[in-house]
């Protein structure tokens, strides 16, 4: 059984991954299409002037923080210990939240300000390439309270393990591609 | 179960955490630095290829502590993939920056000058 289960889990992960791969091409072009676009601000605001350093450190000590103790929640399911592991999930669902509450609090601020998505080409692709990444956390999220049902009333049968195993690499992923957008976005504008 | 010692483990975990901890308080350090003295610390150069820098790494260290991306032969078709994600994704992005600011720097004072009155 063992043999069969986890030659049936490799390809089920390799599959994911390779969305995964494919995601990251979906994000590449958003990025292009911001690196293009940035200094292209019309009459409106440039990066370095509606940005906050503070603001955007503690989105990413978050959501950093989050992609921590996911990787906690995985290790406690090896360890087959179920409460540790709904445990951290909890944890990572938390700070996933806040990012997201944080984030839309930022977008609601921009627009509130007048510097909506039609302002102008840098506020339209860099709303785009940040609200494609905050789509994800939040899909991210529905699948992870989803996950943590069914680990709940089924505990970790094999389909369980093959989900939280996808889930944990997603939610890696995001993380790695907030790097390049506090990076790119933000901070090459708040220097610029 | 498989191999004991091919599983994620927590130092492993506790180690990327750390290192990527280090890099983003770094790199967010040395860009309030830069705009408190009113970008004089850092020259701008500097301080973009210290942030595209900075990214990459973080980027290495989360594939390998994170992801567990490695040579490991049940990595091997994770690592190919991601290379060849890596080539596109440079190919893609680098190809749009450098043809787009080439034809932007191609484009003449004045022909812009007469788009702008064609549209008014």
């Amino acid at each position: 059984m063992n043999e069969n289960t986890n030659a049936m889990k490799d390809k089920y992960v390799f599959g994911f991954w390779l969305y995964i791969m494919s995601d990251c091409l979906l994000f590449a072009s958003l990025f292009a299409t911001f690196a293009v676009l940035q200094n292209n601000v019309a009459e409106g605001p440039a990066g370095g002037d509606i940005f906050s350093l503070p603001f955007v450190l503690l989105e990413t000590l978050i959501l950093l923080t989050s992609s921590f103790t996911m990787g906690l929640a995985i290790l406690s399911m090896y360890r087959k210990d179920r409460r540790q592991s709904l445990g951290w999930l909890t944890a990572t669902a938390v700070l996933g939240a806040s990012f997201i509450v944080l984030e839309l609090s930022e977008f609601i601020r921009f627009i509130a300000e007048g510097n909506g998505p039609q302002t102008s080409a840098f506020l339209s692709s860099s709303f785009t390439l940040v609200g494609t990444h905050g789509l994800h956390v939040a899909f991210g999220l529905v699948w992870m309270v989803t996950l943590m049902l069914h680990i709940y009333h089924k505990g970790f049968t094999p389909k369980n393990e093959r989900v939280f195993t996808n889930l944990v690499l997603f939610w890696h992923f995001l993380d790695i591609i907030w790097i390049f957008i506090f990076s790119f976005v933000y901070l090459m504008q708040i220097t610029a | 179960m498989e191999n004991e010692k091919d599983m994620p483990t927590l130092s492993g975990y506790i180690i990327g955490y750390l290192f990527s901890l280090l890099l983003t308080l770094g790199i967010f350090g040395l860009t309030y630095i830069h705009i408190a003295s009113d970008h004089a610390r850092i020259s701008h150069p500097v301080m973009h290829a210290a942030i595209a820098m900075l990214a990459v790494i973080q980027l290495a260290v989360q594939s390998i502590f994170f992801l567990h991306l490695s040579r490991r032969d049940d990595q091997r078709s994770n690592l190919v993939t991601f290379i060849f994600m890596l080539f596109v994704v440079i190919l893609i992005a680098g190809g749009s920056i450098w043809i787009l600011n080439n034809l932007n720097n191609n484009m003449s004072p004045d022909q812009v000058a007469k788009y702008m009155q064609n549209e008014d």
